[in-house]
């Protein structure tokens, strides 16, 4: 225990930290003796560490007079000026060094690159009657963000659409995006209903759709496109590109928000629009040999039909039918039946026709006269190996032009045997058996023949009248137009010609294949099949005043391996007028369950065509118009009276009928839309001679008023070929020239009725653009 | 004290360039915004050139003033500013998440942009006051300290966390110059920052923010880095001498706030890096000014006042420039006297009234014509 008393004078280890004048300490608890304690009872001494610590933080520093010094205030502003010098610094790197960089940057986001797109290229028929076009359709999208009255465009939408009003709702309530499709490919008739809503989030964008305005007429031909404009099937398809085009582009300047800066030069590559295709169809023939294709579908109760109109000439396809066909405006709602092209992609036991062929080689070869007898063995005959060539009627003994109006088997069997089995190979080759024709459709099929070396003792007696083998109906009109055309075979083709987006028009020349029989022998062969119309299994056909040559042909079908009793393949090909064949038609019924003949149940939809084509061309004789027995009941040959059930069609009539079906011309544009309602001598009247039809009224007759919206879209040029030259009326009904000149854009006046017997200007004159009118005088 | 002489013509004359300036550059920044909203070009350029006359009007106004008179009540309006604080917190109205403007008739003003100029003047009359025991942590700083902290708190409650920093850089920026010991200071800075940097996480977008500017992208951080990136599109492709008057193209939606906080680049693309650099040397010229004042100011007071406001124009125009270069991260603070006309604009030229009222008072203030001599004498 140390004493108080003694005091220690000056002791620095016991006096409390202070600094600075100013300071004091907390810690001098004895103001008695300040400075002045026992370091034996120092109070400090049992502080901790950190009171020590905040006790020399508190402690006041001496301060200089903030008035007099200065340093701090420049300090201050030294921080100031190296910001500055900071950014200045960093502006120059940005601004100066790296302007390159970030300029390149700028304009790319600037720079937005928007499509122009092509026109798709209009089809038309061989005299301008518009098949496939463009039609204008509205897609509708949302931005959710910009829409103020949800409840309404909702309920509007539901309504028009009939879809649930809360699918609009879900749709309008996401406004994380701001661009949302609802309603693709709306027709301007349906789109018309929303223009009350005025909202700027309601994004109305006019796209193009393809049309077909006379909805399933040709549809095998034509195809169809999807809805981004690739062409699927048909021409659309096989010609895809060329009717596409090339898409051009600009390169807009747009703002943040993507819209594009007006007043700015835009660099533009401008769309090369898809060619234009002229076919060799021909619209009203199409139609005929649709209508009675259809007409003789249904009397027979056929599977299919498929009907081929062809110019032996030159190969042209002027018509083409497929039953069942489809609309290809709507071509998801057709079946896989529907679609199919039979006449290019069906190949099958051709059966009787095919004799036709076996006695132009047989003629060619001259192994056979035409009077030369041949012994039909009473229509059976049991050749090598067991195998019995049956006639479906039983026949003595026959020459060899009865052999083919009679189209005994047993005869064309033996006919066969004199023909050299390579020989006889090499001229079904020539005549294009399992050889693709190349018509300008996609997906062609090309049969099946097989080589003589692969065949057994009896193929080639089989191949002679039809059997072990396959064609297609391309195939056989193609190599029946070789003996039409006297020998020479010429290439199918539809498409007459095509003009170029740069107005130059690629014509097709027709195109030689080969000859295959000599002139002669065709010409003979046209004589006995002449004989087949006349006095064989054809006489159905029969037109007065017409020649017509041809043959028939009822082959059973192969079904599970078994020729069928109930499945046949019934055709009929001809053609006339027999001395100079112009036309061709080949009818096939596939599968026909009233009646099955090929005379019987395909002959009549022969001649119901033929009949509209002479007509359609004022060839028609007078006497043949006079109106025919409803029913032929009987086809006699030799061998007796055979009953076969036969009918005459009549669809002729039903194309003037009252109710005959107005084409689908919304969404075209104003010229286009006339352009086809005329061709059917339908008579337009509309308030606005521009813009796009948005729907057509029909009154009564041929009276329809189309109503045009003139603000929805840019005017389509359609450049349709027309001809600076004046068409060719003479010899036509009053009818058809009427269509025909609408077609052809040219108007046309008329003196008389009947057939046109005279016209001003004269065909082939230069068209006056000032008065394109042309005066024709008929004979009545 | 009665005032020696006129107020300082360079400074005045500067700032109402500024101004003026700042009808071109609203103009052509917030044309494409106008139309968008009004149909009209010129809606917002109206809006902003009445604003621009009240502040020449409250810079004038402010001259006029004795500033001696704000010593004796800088308690009151510092009171008054914390209860505009505290009243907009409840009734003040939201934009863009944030409760900062207080309704005022058919303006709407920001609380915090008042309370800065009242706490400059607040702290200025506490330092004063306290000049002989500044260096008294207990009588001296923990008082200037409450001050500080509860006008920060507030605006930082909004949120406003650019503003509440901004506010206590500003207190300090005056302790500091008032000669305040600087490891109070430091330890408090120390504190608020490890505070400050718990307060950041707690909001998601403030860190978004810091990734986006540390580079880190992700779907939330790309609209922010995109208001940077379009910032330094707009700089970098106005080169060394601009797209010329008007000829932005940056301002058409691509860079947001374009007539606002980031007004700057947009000038930058219109004027190149020419303009730029002028524009800050102009700002340098006026803070140099506020200093040079706040030296020969002939009381504690007047300079404390005087290097507040020049510390406030200074601090906004730095970080203002700072975010708009890419140098830091995006904050919502505009730049003086030329962003779109908003409370800033006026409280600021207002505050320069202050300082112009000042200079009055000052003995041998140094000759602008002679800004080369005076800047090696600063």
């Amino acid at each position: 225990m140390r004493s108080y008393d003694k005091p220690h004078i000056d002791q620095p280890s016991s006096r409390p930290y202070t600094r600075g004048d100013g300071g004091y300490s907390s810690f001098s608890e004895n103001p008695a003796t300040p400075g002045f304690i026992p370091a034996s009872d120092q109070p400090h001494k049992k502080t901790v560490w950190h009171q020590r610590l905040i006790e020399r933080f508190m402690a006041a520093p001496q301060v200089k007079d903030p008035m007099t010094t200065n340093g701090r205030l420049y300090l201050v502003l030294a921080i100031f000026l190296l910001g500055f010098s900071a950014v200045v610094f960093k502006l120059f790197k940005v601004q100066v060094l790296n302007h390159d960089e970030f300029s390149e940057q700028a304009s790319s986001q600037y720079k937005m690159q928007v499509a122009l797109p092509a026109r798709r290229g209009v089809i038309s028929d061989r005299n301008g009657i518009i098949l496939a076009s463009n039609a204008f359709v509205v897609k509708f999208a949302f931005d959710p963000q910009e829409i103020k009255n949800k409840v309404n465009v909702a309920a509007s939408f539901a309504s028009v659409f009939g879809k649930p009003k809360e699918y609009y709702t879900a749709i309008l309530n996401d406004t994380s995006r701001r661009y949302i499709v609802v309603e693709k490919e709306v027709p301007l008739e349906i789109a018309s209903k929303l223009d009350g809503i005025k909202e700027h989030g309601l994004i109305r964008e006019t796209n193009e759709r393809r049309s077909y305005a006379f909805g399933a007429r040709a549809s095998h031909i034509l195809g169809f496109t999807s809805k981004d404009g690739r062409g699927l099937a048909g021409l659309e398809m096989f010609d895809d590109k060329i009717l596409r085009g090339k898409d051009g582009y600009t390169v807009m300047q747009r703002d943040g928000r993507g819209r594009p800066r007006p007043d700015v030069d835009y660099e533009q590559v401008p769309a090369s629009n898809g060619d234009d295709f002229t076919l060799t169809i021909d619209e009203s023939i199409q139609a005929s040999t649709e209508n009675a294709l259809r007409a003789g579908v249904e009397k027979a109760a056929a599977e299919a039909g498929i009907a081929i109109v062809m110019n032996p000439r030159t190969g042209e396809i002027l018509a083409m039918a497929n039953m069942p066909d489809y609309n290809p405006n709507d071509f998801f709602s057709a079946t896989n039946e529907m679609l199919r092209n039979r006449a290019i992609t069906d190949a099958f036991e051709p059966g009787s026709t095919m004799k036709v062929l076996t006695a132009a080689i047989a003629l060619d070869q001259n192994v056979w006269k035409e009077n030369e007898k041949i012994d039909a063995h009473g229509g059976t005959w049991v050749v090598e190996g067991g195998a019995t060539i049956r006639d479906t009627h039983p026949y003595g003994v026959l020459t060899f032009r009865q052999a083919l109006e009679k189209s005994s088997n047993v005869c064309f069997a033996q006919i066969s045997d004199r023909l050299e089995r390579r020989r006889f190979y090499k001229y079904m080759r020539d005549f294009g058996m399992s050889v693709l024709t190349g018509v300008d459709l996609p997906g062609e099929i090309k049969g099946n023949l097989h080589k003589p070396s692969k065949w057994s003792g009896n193929s080639k007696r089989y191949v002679a009248f039809g059997y072990e083998m396959t064609a297609t109906p391309i195939q056989l009109a193609t190599a029946y137009a070789t003996i039409a055309n006297f020998g020479v075979m010429m290439k199918p083709y539809l498409i007459a010609k095509r003009k170029q987006s740069n107005g130059e028009v690629v014509v097709t020349q027709p195109q030689e294949v080969r000859r295959v029989i000599t002139e002669e022998t065709s010409k003979r062969l046209i004589s006995i099949m002449q004989g087949v119309v006349d006095s064989g299994t054809a006489t159905l056909c029969k037109i007065k005043g017409v020649s017509i040559a041809g043959k028939t042909g009822t082959a059973q079908q192969l079904v599970n391996g078994h020729y069928s009793k109930e499945h046949y393949t019934s055709t009929f090909i001809g053609f006339f007028p027999a001395e100079k064949p112009e036309y061709e038609i080949l009818v096939i019924l596939r599968s026909p369950h009233n009646g099955y003949y090929g005379g019987a149940v395909s002959g009549p939809i022969f001649r119901e065509i033929a009949m509209s084509i002479l007509e359609q061309t004022g060839k028609l004789p007078i006497d043949a118009r006079a109106p025919m027995a409803a029913t032929m009941p009987s086809i006699v040959d030799e061998g007796g009276t055979v009953e076969i059930e036969g009918t005459i069609l009549n669809t002729r009539d039903k194309d003037n009928a009252i109710d005959r079906d107005i084409p689908d011309v919304r969404g075209l544009p104003m010229d286009l839309a006339k352009r086809v309602l005329a061709s059917q001598g339908f008579i337009v009247a509309s308030g606005n001679e521009i813009g796009v039809v948005e729907r057509s009224i029909r009154f009564g007759g041929d009276s329809v008023r189309l109503v045009v919206r003139t603000s929805t879209a840019k005017e389509d040029n359609v450049g349709v070929i027309s001809d600076t030259e004046t068409p060719n009326f003479l010899g036509m009904p009053m009818a058809r020239a009427m269509k025909f000149a609408a077609a052809a854009n040219v108007r046309v006046r008329f003196v008389g009725d009947g057939k046109v017997v005279r016209q001003t200007p004269d065909a082939g004159a230069t068209i006056d653009a000032q008065n394109p009118t042309i005066t024709l005088f008929g004979d009545e | 004290m009665k005032a020696q002489k006129t107020a300082d013509l360079s400074l005045f004359i500067t700032v109402t360039g500024l101004l003026l300036a700042s009808l071109a550059f609203v103009y052509t920044a917030s044309a494409s915004f106008s139309v968008a909203k009004a149909m009209t070009s010129e809606g917002m350029l109206i809006k902003h050139a009445t604003k621009v006359v009240l502040a020449i009007a409250a810079m004038i106004f402010f001259t006029k003033i004795d500033y001696h008179k704000y010593q004796k009540h800088s308690k009151w309006l510092m009171l008054l500013g914390i209860l505009f604080l505290a009243a907009v917190l409840v009734v003040g109205h939201t934009e863009l998440g944030a409760k900062r403007w207080l309704p005022l008739g058919p303006f709407s003003f920001q609380p915090s942009e008042f309370v800065k100029i009242a706490l400059v003047l607040h702290i200025s009359a506490l330092c004063a006051a306290k000049k002989e025991f500044i260096g008294d942590f207990k009588k001296s700083f923990i008082p200037l300290l409450v001050w500080t902290g509860a006008a920060a708190g507030l605006i930082a409650k909004q949120p406003n966390m650019s503003n509440a920093s901004v506010l206590v850089l500003l207190a300090f920026g005056i302790m500091f110059i008032a000669q305040m010991p600087i490891k109070y200071m430091l330890s408090t800075g120390a504190i608020a920052i490890v505070g400050g940097g718990i307060y950041l996480m707690t909001a998601w977008y403030r860190v978004q923010r810091i990734l986006a500017f540390l580079g880190h992208e992700n779907e939330h951080t790309s609209r922010i880095s995109y208001q940077t990136t379009q910032a330094l599109i707009a700089l970098g492709s106005g080169g060394l001498t601009g797209l010329g008057i008007g000829q932005s193209r940056q301002r058409d939606f691509y860079l947001p706030e374009s007539y606002g906080d980031f007004i700057y680049s947009i000038i930058g693309e219109e004027y190149g890096f020419i303009g730029a650099a002028f524009l800050l040397l102009i700002f340098a010229f006026i803070i140099i000014r506020g200093i040079q004042i706040a030296k020969h100011a002939p009381d504690p007071f007047g300079r404390y006042v005087a290097s507040g406001i020049t510390l406030m124009i200074g601090i906004n125009t730095l970080i203002n420039s700072l975010v708009n270069s890419g140098l830091m991260p995006v904050t919502g603070l505009p730049m003086p006297f030329v962003s779109y006309g908003g409370t800033n604009m006026i409280f600021s030229a207002a505050a320069v009234g202050i300082l112009l009222n000042i200079s009055k008072f000052t003995t041998s203030l140094p000759d602008p014509k002679k800004m080369t001599a005076s800047i090696r004498y600063a």
